[in-house]
Formats: structure tokens, C-alpha cells, sequence
């Protein structure tokens, strides 16, 4: 199955075919031109020759172009494409300056054959060239300012509706002032500049005007949402003021850089030391505008333009925002402004989710520790408690010794009590003996003095 | 002497005929590519939090450094640009170099990813990278690489965490944000990111593209692709030139609250270096980075200029602190041949020595 991709391919394939016949074609056509060790006297129109060939090259510029443009179209071909794409018009602008370097060439060095059929002077051919030769800068540039804009989504919609409120308020009131019609006529011919001019003039009288209108309080049931397109009109009317002092700041100094440029190729003329090659050539051109920009950009009067530019850029698109979101509410879709509360609210809890589990993390660990710390405790205490187990298992024995000890002692002890009793009776006894005996005594005694008497 | 007017239509007709042949044979090799590989090197991811991954290189020698390196990369474009191509590769020469290299991938924001701080960043991604890796390795510190905005987030982390952190290296490492040597520095003092952050939540990278072309338009936009349709005839070098075209423009959008915190606070009030930035509630204090510091810096860098890097120097406390002059440019500093013969080995061996 053929995807978009393969398609894509395919165009290129079928190019770059085309361009190879192309060329087998330029190697082959103008027959009627004469090689140039020819005498071509002045029976030949080298003018329209020239003006031909180059109208036939111009046509298959544009023709490649728009062809790529279209293969491309959607495609999903990447970092190629992009490279490619690079390339392409790289070689445009290349080429579109060749064309001013061949013309240039052509009158410097004196050839009045050709040279008539261009301009009548260096400095008219000039002039008449940097006005009409702007390519790079206001693509790159005015993409630049609005590439943003794009990628907000709002790339799609917001020229329609530029256009709608175009042909609605504003081309009616330019149509009716005067002196305008004039102006678009001038900027055909003098390129951005002119259209800038244009703008500058058009917006105070827009903003005595139409702009006041807007701005009238607006009443009634639906007051707020026509206070919200009011407010994007009036946005989109300032973005196009601020984009029209950036392009028309680039534009300057792109115009002062090829003035400088032809300037310098006159002078190296003059002095008898042109560039040797066109690459020669080219160099002068893209390092004076280079280094004409630096300066531009380097100053802080830029600086607070760009910021201008982006500033009103962001608003246009706020206010874009709540109108869109005005219009969605009926719709059973989420909108941007709810999608926002959710994302902050799941970003809350993902962080407190994560601030939690970083605590438990904390807490496992802690109590991991503690565990360990009393695992070794315990540990320690069981190994103290056996020992001392050991030594009480001693201290046992050894009192179990001591009590057989202690039991004979007691045995010895209860005999020699024993004994100190039966002592103690026969002591008793013999007192008791000793007592009668002295008892008898007594008695005996008066008789005994009786008779000793 | 006046030439022939057919050597004039003739040299029309050659130099546009030649301009054509190269754009058809340009053309002929770019459909012929094969797949552009970035970040060949081999790798393994070891921890992933939501679109933030951290991936661990395989050594491409034996001995390797006992201390592990993280490297951490710029949220603006994407980090294999340190390993763009075999003899390209930062990443692979410092492996080779014996270095044991780790490296995060921040993917590419959504727009539910659009309330992402700096704290979450450092406090969040960063930190728990330089957890897992010191788990991994059970050492209590470890080397720490940061390129770009990727080094600014370094530095901070290393003044907030330096228990956690051997040696500090940054690469063309804003930190100084308040000089006019480059147009960024320039342009964000009036650039109105809180209106871009409110209005878009997340700051698209083709935005930020479109800023980086225009620092130097002619030559970004016209002249390096004619000077690419001169190298029709050598393959490997409209390869190379693909290949760094991929990295260009592989641009991730930006988390807003990021954004507009490292706007405001860094590039317009400049609080990094005053020793005022404020993250999570604590002042983050350069004094703080102790351990030995290695600042590379460009020479020809147009988007952070030395003036910016340089400073960091003298505003840490280390003791121990180098810096090293590269003589180019901000991403000649990744993959110039230069940048392999000199800076990888020098990077290595200061590491080693401090390992």
C-alpha cells in the first residue's frame, strides 16, 4: 500500500529525473546561440536572448519549487526533507543573486550590448534590483516573527479571519480615504517599505476612527462576548502595528546592506580589483548583511522590539484563546483552560506522590537501620546472656559443692551439737551430782563441827 | 577588456547548470541515505521517572575509573549530541578513556509537563539519578558533568548537595547572565516569558529554533547549504551534515515553569552568581561547592559567552579549581576533531587524578 511517505518519495524520484533532463536540456537548447569564439557581429539580439534564457530559468526555479512544495506537502520525510528544503532555498537565494551579480557585471565591466537591455545605469539597475530583490528577508524574517503563531494552531485560522475583518471594517474605510489607493500603488512598486508605509499612515486614522467605535461599551445580553471580540480585534490591529515596525526595521537594514554591497563592487571595479569568481562575490554580500544585522540585533533598541513582537504575538493569541474557548463551551470537549487545571492538578499529585514515597523511602530506610541496630542488639544481649549463663552454670557447680560442703559441715556441726548436749545433760547431771553431793555436804557440815566440837 | 556576450550568457548558463548538478546529485544522495543513527553507543537504561531516563554506557576497556560519571545535558536539544557519530562521540572517548559514564535523557516535555520547576529538575530528576548511581556503586559521592543549561543545574545541585558530589565539571556553563557579549543575553532582558509561559504552558522548541537562526541568519539559513551543495560529491560529509541537521532542529519543547524561573531569576535578575537564587525554599550559595572544579569554556562561544562561564571560578569556595580554554565554538566543543584529540583526554585524565 502506497503511504504518504512513499508517495512523497516517488515526487522526489520523478524530480529529480526532470532535473536531469533538464539539464541534458541545457546542454542541447539555444541552438541559435553562438559559441562565444564566434563572431557574432551585431546581427544577433543578445537582449532578448538574454532576457529569454533568463525568463526560461526563472521558470524552472519557481516550477521545481512549487513541484517540491507539493511532493512535500504530506509527506513525513524529516530531517531530509528539512536539509533538503535548506538546500533548495539556499540555492534560490544563490541564484537570485547571481542574477543581480551577472547584471551587475555586465554594466560595470562596460557591456553596453546587454547592458541597455537592462538598465540605463549601474545605480538605476541598482535600485530598481535591491527593491525588488527581498526574498530572504521577508521570508525568513516575517516567518520568523510569525512561526510561533503556527505553532499555537492559530496559524491556519487567524489569516481567514484577519481577511474576513479586512473586507468587513477595515478595506471599506481604506477604499473611502484618501490618498491610500494611491499608496497600495506606490507599495506595488516599493516592495515592504511601502506597505509599511502604508500601515504607518493608515493606523492613527484607524485608530480616530473604527478603532474608537470598537471600543464602544458594548451592551446588552451577549455584552461580555462581544467585549472578548473586541478586545481580539483590537490586539490583531496592534500584532499587525508591531509586525510592520519589525519587518520594516529588518527591511532597512537589508536595503542599506545592498546598497553598501553595490557600492563596494563599484568601487573594486573602479580601483580595477573585482571579485575574481561569484562565490567572491556572494561572500561581500552575506557577511555585510551578516554583520549589518549583528549590529541591528546588538542594540537594545531591537532587543525591546522583539520583545514587543513576542509580547503582542502571546496577547493576540490569549485573546484568540478565549474567544475559541467561548465558542467550544456548547461543545462536549474539553477545552485548553480545563486541560490546564488538570494538568496542575495532577501535578500536584505526582509531586506530593513522589514527596510521600520519597518519605517512605526514608522511613524504610530508617526503620531498616533500627531493625539492624536491634538485631545486633539483641544479638549482642543473647551472646552476653550466655556468657553469663556460663559463668552462673559455674558459680552452680561451684555452689553445688559447697552445699554438700556445707551439708557434711552441718552433719559435723549436728553431731558436735549433739554431742554439746549430751555434754550439756552430762554436765546437767553431774551438776545435778554436785548440787546433791554439796546438798549433802551442807547437811553433813553441823554435824561434822558438832562433832568437831 | 570587454568580454564576448556570449561568454556572459554561456557563464549563465554554466553556473546555473552547475548550481543545478549539485543540487540534482545533493539530491540523488539524500534519497539514497541510509537511516541517520545518532547516540550509537552502546547503553542500558537503569532508571526511569515519568519522561526522564538515565542510562548507563558499557565500558569500552578494562580498567575503569573507580568513580562513576554523570552527565547532565541542557533541557534545549538533546544530549547526543556528545555522541553524534562514532568519530564524533565525546561520550565514546571518554569511555575509552576509562571513564565509567552515565547520562540523562530528559525526553521531550508534554504539555501536562508544563508545572515542572527547577526544584523538580535538580531536587527531583538530578537527585535521584545521583542516587541510584551512588546505590549502584555504594560510594557516597560521584563525579558530576554538566554541559550548558544542563551545567547550570550542576553547579546548583552541587551547592545544595555537596556531600553527594567527588568533582564538578561543567561545559560551556552559563552562570554570569549579566553581559552583552551574546545576543540571548541581550535579548531576554526583554523577552516576556511570563506572557509566553502563561499563554503557551509549554515553550515550543521551534520557538526557541527560530531565536538560535536568527543569532546568525545569513549564514545559518543560506550559506552553510551552499556551502553543502559544494560537497555534492562527498557522501560522508552530506551524512555529517544530516546528522547534525537532526540534532539542530530535534529541538524538545520546554517546560514553562521552568522556563520562566531560569528567565527571570537567571538571565534577567541574575541570582545564580548574587548567591540569591532561591530553590525550594533555600538560597543556593556558590561558597558551597567545595570539591574540585573543572570549568571548560569556548572561546568563540555566541550563545554563552565566556564572560558568562568563566566567573564561576572565583565564585565557589574549592580549592582545587581549573579552567580550561577551548578555542571554538559552542558545539565545535562536542565534535570538532579538536574537541576529540584534546578535550576528551584532558577531561579523563583531571578526573582520574581526582578519582
Amino acid at each position: 500500500m502506497a503511504t504518504d511517505e512513499n508517495l512523497g518519495m516517488d515526487a522526489l524520484k520523478a524530480w529529480s529525473e526532470y532535473q536531469k533532463t533538464w539539464l541534458r536540456f541545457m546542454g542541447t537548447s539555444f541552438p541559435g546561440v553562438p559559441k562565444a569564439t564566434e563572431d557574432a557581429g551585431d546581427k544577433y539580439d543578445w537582449t532578448s536572448q538574454w532576457r529569454a534564457t533568463g525568463e526560461v530559468y526563472d521558470r524552472w526555479l519557481k516550477m521545481s519549487q512549487e513541484m517540491i512544495q507539493q511532493s512535500w506537502k504530506e509527506s513525513t520525510w524529516g530531517t531530509d526533507r528539512q536539509t533538503f528544503e535548506g538546500m533548495l532555498g539556499a540555492t534560490h537565494i544563490y541564484n537570485k543573486l547571481y542574477e543581480f551579480w551577472t547584471g551587475a557585471t555586465q554594466i560595470l565591466s562596460g557591456d553596453s550590448s546587454i547592458a541597455k537591455g537592462i538598465q540605463k545605469s549601474y545605480k538605476e539597475y541598482c535600485d530598481a534590483w535591491i527593491k525588488n530583490s527581498n526574498d530572504f528577508f521577508n521570508t525568513f524574517f516575517m516567518a520568523s516573527g510569525v512561526e510561533p503563531m503556527k505553532r499555537m494552531g492559530v496559524g491556519m485560522d487567524l489569516p481567514k479571519m484577519y481577511a474576513d475583518l479586512l473586507v468587513s471594517f477595515i478595506v471599506p474605510w481604506m477604499e473611502a480615504t484618501q490618498g491610500v489607493p494611491e499608496k497600495s500603488i506606490e507599495a506595488l512598486r516599493k516592495g515592504p517599505q511601502g506597505y509599511a508605509d502604508i500601515y504607518r499612515s493608515w493606523l492613527p486614522a484607524y485608530e480616530q476612527t473604527w478603532g474608537k467605535i470598537l471600543k464602544i461599551p458594548p451592551m446588552g445580553v451577549k455584552r461580555q462576548s462581544i467585549e472578548r471580540l473586541q478586545r481580539l480585534i483590537e490586539t490583531m490591529i496592534e500584532h499587525g502595528k508591531v509586525l510592520t515596525e519589525y519587518s520594516g526595521t529588518i527591511y532597512r537594514v537589508s536595503e542599506e546592506s545592498m546598497q553598501k554591497v553595490t557600492l563596494k563592487l563599484g568601487e573594486m571595479y573602479t580601483q580595477g580589483q573585482p571579485p575574481k569568481t561569484y562565490r567572491e562575490f556572494y561572500s561581500l554580500w552575506w557577511i555585510t548583511n551578516e554583520d549589518a544585522l549583528y549590529q541591528l540585533f546588538k542594540t537594545p533598541e531591537f532587543s525591546r522590539l522583539l520583545g514587543r513582537v513576542v509580547d503582542v504575538t502571546m496577547r493576540l493569541q490569549q485573546r484568540y484563546n478565549i474567544v475559541m474557548e467561548e465558542f467550544l463551551k456548547a461543545l462536549p470537549i474539553p477545552t485548553r483552560s480545563e486541560m490546564d487545571d488538570l494538568y496542575k492538578t495532577l501535578y500536584l499529585m505526582n509531586k506530593e506522590v513522589k514527596n510521600s514515597s520519597k518519605r517512605m523511602k526514608g522511613l524504610d530506610e530508617k526503620l531498616r537501620t533500627t531493625e539492624e541496630t536491634l538485631i545486633k542488639k539483641v544479638i549482642e544481649l543473647e551472646e552476653k546472656l550466655a556468657v553469663t549463663e556460663t559463668i552462673m552454670e559455674k558459680q552452680l557447680n561451684e555452689m553445688k559443692g559447697l552445699g554438700e560442703k556445707l551439708t557434711k559441715t552441718e552433719a559435723t556441726l549436728v553431731t558436735q551439737v549433739k554431742k554439746e548436749e549430751k555434754l550439756a545433760v552430762k554436765e546437767k547431771t553431774i551438776q545435778k551430782q554436785l548440787n546433791e553431793m554439796e546438798k549433802k555436804l551442807g547437811a553433813m557440815e553441823p554435824k561434822v563441827e558438832k562433832e568437831a566440837l | 577588456m570587454k568580454n564576448h556576450p556570449t561568454e556572459n550568457i554561456e557563464q549563465l548558463f554554466k553556473e546555473a547548470a552547475e548550481t543545478n548538478r549539485k543540487l540534482v546529485k545533493s539530491m540523488e544522495i539524500l534519497m539514497n541515505l541510509p537511516d541517520i543513527d545518532v547516540g550509537t553507543t552502546p547503553k542500558e537504561l537503569v532508571y526511569q521517572e515519568d519522561k526522564m531516563k538515565l542510562f548507563h554506557y558499557k565500558p569500552l576497556v578494562d580498567e575503569l575509573c573507580p568513580v562513576p560519571l554523570l552527565i547532565t545535558y541542557a533541557l534545549v536539544n538533546r544530549q547526543y549530541m556528545m555522541d553524534l557519530q562514532p568519530d564524533r562521540s565525546l561520550i565514546r572517548n571518554l569511555l575509552e578513556h576509562g571513564q565509567d559514564v552515565y547520562i540523562i535523557d530528559w525526553g521531550y516535555p508534554k504539555p501536562g509537563d508544563r508545572y515542572l520547576t527547577m526544584d523538580d529538575y535538580i531536587n527531583g530528576y538530578i537527585d535521584n539519578a545521583i542516587d541510584t548511581i551512588r546505590q549502584k556503586s555504594k560510594l557516597d559521592k560521584i563525579n558530576l558533568l554538566g554541559v550548558c543549561q544542563g551545567g547550570t543545574f550542576s553547579v546548583i545541585y552541587s551547592a545544595l548537595h555537596p556531600e553527594k558530589i567527588r568533582n564538578l565539571v561543567t561545559m560551556v556553563t552559563p552562570i554570569d547572565f549579566d553581559t552583552e557579549d551574546g545576543l540571548l543575553n541581550i535579548w531576554a532582558k526583554d523577552l516576556p516569558i511570563d506572557n509566553i509561559v502563561d499563554t503557551l504552558g509549554i515553550v515550543p522548541g521551534d520557538m526557541l529554533n527560530i531565536g538560535f537562526l536568527m543569532l546568525k541568519p545569513l549564514q545559518l539559513s543560506i550559506d552553510k547549504y551552499v556551502t553543502l551543495t559544494d560537497a555534492y560529491e562527498r557522501k560522508e560529509i552530506i551524512e555529517n551534515f544530516v546528522r547534525m541537521e537532526k540534532w539542530i532542529f530535534d529541538s524538545p519543547d520546554q517546560a514553562g515553569e521552568t522556563m520562566r524561573q531560569f528567565v527571570n531569576d537567571l538571565y534577567k535578575n541574575n541570582l545564580l552568581i548574587k548567591n540569591k537564587l532561591v530553590i525550594d525554599g533555600k538560597s543556593i550559595n556558590l561558597k558551597k561547592i567545595n570539591m574540585p572544579l573543572l570549568n571548560i569554556y569556548a572561546e568563540q562561544d555566541h550563545l554563552v559567552p565566556p564572560s558568562s562561564t568563566k566567573p564561576l571560578n572565583d565564585a565557589v569556595s574549592s580549592k582545587d579549581k581549573t579552567l580550561f580554554a577551548f578555542p571554538g565554538g559552542h558545539i565545535g566543543i562536542y565534535v570538532s576533531s579538536r574537541s576529540q584529540t584534546e578535550l576528551a583526554p584532558a577531561i579523563s585524565e583531571w578526573l582520574s587524578q581526582r578519582s
